[in-house]
């Protein structure tokens, strides 16, 4: 049990944190951001790209800030250079920008790191193995687990007890009424952007020494973090949390217990919270 | 107005005449020509009913891998028995999936479209037993009424032939007041509410409509290309290229997704050929038809047309 329960809670990890940024961007430019997984391999890249330099451990430890922090730049450059270009043209211009990135990023990749997949499992060595009722597994992996959880508390501190956060917060609900109290909406929407993409950037670094990457993963990514957004509820952080939490674990146990329909069961999840609560777990976003 | 009539004969002509300059135009046109009934099919949710599906590869795996299936596990392999039951099973498929989806509109509809495609992509991959896994199926030996059709050509025919089929029944049922009532839907969800039309029940019925022609169109790549697999038929890249397509040529325009199609599949095997990196012209392609040209290439032609 313990294994599967902590490979989950790692899945889990990560998942909140892709899903997080998928639905902050969503909740406040309305835009569901399909080069979003591109971000997060994008992230891993960086990340194997740093720890190249030295194998000092707090390097490693230190890139996947660094990465995500690279990532949101990125992320915001595109949202002012390009995004921002299409705004008021409807969805299906903002959402077709963002799916073009991905093929823009595919080429990114295979020029800037080929196309033979990475990884780089060190920092794992280096930090050595605990054990929990028996079973011994790497220390990085409760690293994982909990950097994440500081990250979501951070967040909701950033969010719910800041005066930025407020006008974040402000600007999810009523754009046009914060900007008549002159809030610059524009550096709010940049600023989403690259939040967003620093959790996801963030979330592949901490993945490098775990699955690394390839080039396909962007897509599975993309997917997956768009069922978890789906289920909690689009724009919902608490939803993305509960959905991440429950996704990772059904995950994990399946691909124990029944590994030939494992991604199958989390559609199937998905679809059975759809049926039952159309708005996802925490949803009460309009349709 | 002037009469087009005459440049769609001229098409036609033209399409008919392919087969003479050679095999690969031939394979290529064929493509053109089943991608763009797909497109087309894509273009019914989009265009006529404002709902983008961006998992439309769905019915397009559904189709051939029925063909698929039917000939792995039952050694049919009569076209005129694989191609009305990738029919009847795209049309059970889109009644389920659409049921699911044609609650939700905007985002969340296009979301899931997704996510039920990659349903179906995540069982295709995994029951390696039944559906041969990452490898696909190979699809050969197929007849068409007791005559085996043995060369790329004699195919191409039976894909034209599909092609001039769907366009006019498509053009048919856009027109008919079904048509009109899905775009009246599209307009204005609440006028078309007041005056008592059930809207999911047109929705739905546009979901099957754009469900089966993807599946048949699906069917006949299988048997024309000889081998699916997953990623081919059944990955958000697929469903991603018939949205690419249908915005290239113009959604607001009947024929807009055929002319992309064939845009689209002629620029990919050039450029794939010239330079190795397609995946980046075709993100810049369609990055660039966002910020310049959103109404797409007949969107432009008919607003030049106009004079304004």
């Amino acid at each position: 049990m313990i294994p599967q329960i902590i490979n989950g809670l790692i899945f889990a990890s990560i998942l909140f944190l892709v899903a997080t940024g998928l639905t902050i961007i969503f909740g406040i430019l309305r835009v569901v951001n399909f080069s979003h997984g591109s971000f997060y391999l994008l992230g891993v890249y960086i990340a194997y790209s740093i720890t190249r330099l030295s194998h000092d451990p707090v390097l490693y430890l230190a890139s996947p800030f660094i990465a995500g922090t690279i990532v949101g730049g990125v992320g915001m450059a595109f949202e002012r250079g390009l995004l921002s270009r299409v705004y008021g043209r409807g969805e299906l211009f903002e959402l077709l920008m963002t799916y073009g990135m991905i093929f823009v990023f595919i080429d990114v990749f295979r020029i800037g790191w080929g196309t033979m997949p990475i990884s780089d499992p060190t920092i794992t060595f280096m930090l050595g193995t605990v054990s929990i009722a028996g079973y011994t597994m790497p220390l990085y992996n409760i690293y994982l687990i909990s950097i994440a959880a500081v990250l979501a508390v951070v967040l909701w501190f950033l969010l719910f007890k800041t005066n930025v956060g407020m006008v974040i917060r402000a600007t999810s609900f009523d754009r046009e009424v914060t900007s008549s109290f002159g809030v610059n909406v524009n550096r709010v929407y940049a600023l989403t952007f690259f939040l967003g993409c620093f959790l996801a950037g963030f979330g592949g670094g901490l993945m490098l020494p775990i699955t690394g990457a390839w080039i396909g993963l962007d897509i599975d990514m993309l997917i997956i973090g768009l069922v978890v957004v789906v289920v909690g509820g689009l724009g919902s952080i608490k939803g993305a949390l509960a959905a991440s939490l429950l996704i990772g674990l059904v995950r994990s146990f399946g691909i124990s217990m029944f590994p030939a329909v494992e991604l199958a069961i989390v559609y199937v999840i998905m679809i059975a919270v759809l049926i039952v609560k159309p708005s996802g777990l925490f949803g009460g976003v309009e349709h | 107005m002037r009469d087009y009539r005459i440049v769609y004969l001229a098409a036609a002509v033209l399409l008919f005449l392919v087969p003479f300059t050679g095999e690969y135009a031939t394979y290529l046109t064929g493509l053109a020509l089943l991608f763009g009934v797909a497109a087309l099919a894509l273009n019914v949710l989009l265009g006529y009913t404002g709902l983008l599906s961006f998992g439309n590869a769905l019915f397009f795996g559904c189709g051939a891998y029925t063909v698929g299936l039917l000939i792995k596990h039952f050694d049919i392999t009569a076209i005129e028995i694989l191609f009305p039951a990738s029919i009847a099973a795209s049309f059970v498929v889109a009644v389920l999936v659409g049921f699911i989806c044609v609650r939700h509109t905007r985002i969340y509809f296009t979301m899931l479209t997704i996510a039920l495609a990659s349903l179906f992509y995540a069982l295709a991959h995994k029951l390696r037993p039944i559906t041969g896994g990452d490898d696909g199926i190979r699809v050969y030996e197929t007849y068409i009424f007791g005559h085996e059709i043995t060369s790329i050509i004699e195919f191409y025919y039976v894909v034209l032939i599909f092609f001039i089929a769907s366009i006019l029944i498509l053009r048919i049922i856009l027109k008919s007041p079904f048509g009109l009532t899905l775009q009246a839907i599209r307009d204005s969800e609440l006028r078309a509410r007041f005056a008592g039309i059930s809207i999911m029940k047109y929705r739905l019925g546009a979901f099957i409509v754009s469900g089966v022609f993807t599946g048949m169109s699906g069917a006949l790549y299988a048997l024309f290309l000889g081998q699916i697999s997953p990623d081919d038929v059944l990955g958000l890249t697929r469903s991603g290229e018939f949205v690419a397509m249908t915005i290239l040529g113009g959604f607001t325009s009947f024929v807009g997704p055929i002319v992309g199609a064939f845009v689209f599949t002629y620029l990919k095997a050039f450029v794939s050929s010239v330079a190795l990196y397609w995946y980046m012209v075709a993100g810049i392609i369609i990055v660039g038809i966002v910020l310049f040209v959103p109404m797409g290439i007949m969107g432009e032609v008919e607003r030049r047309i106009r004079g304004f």
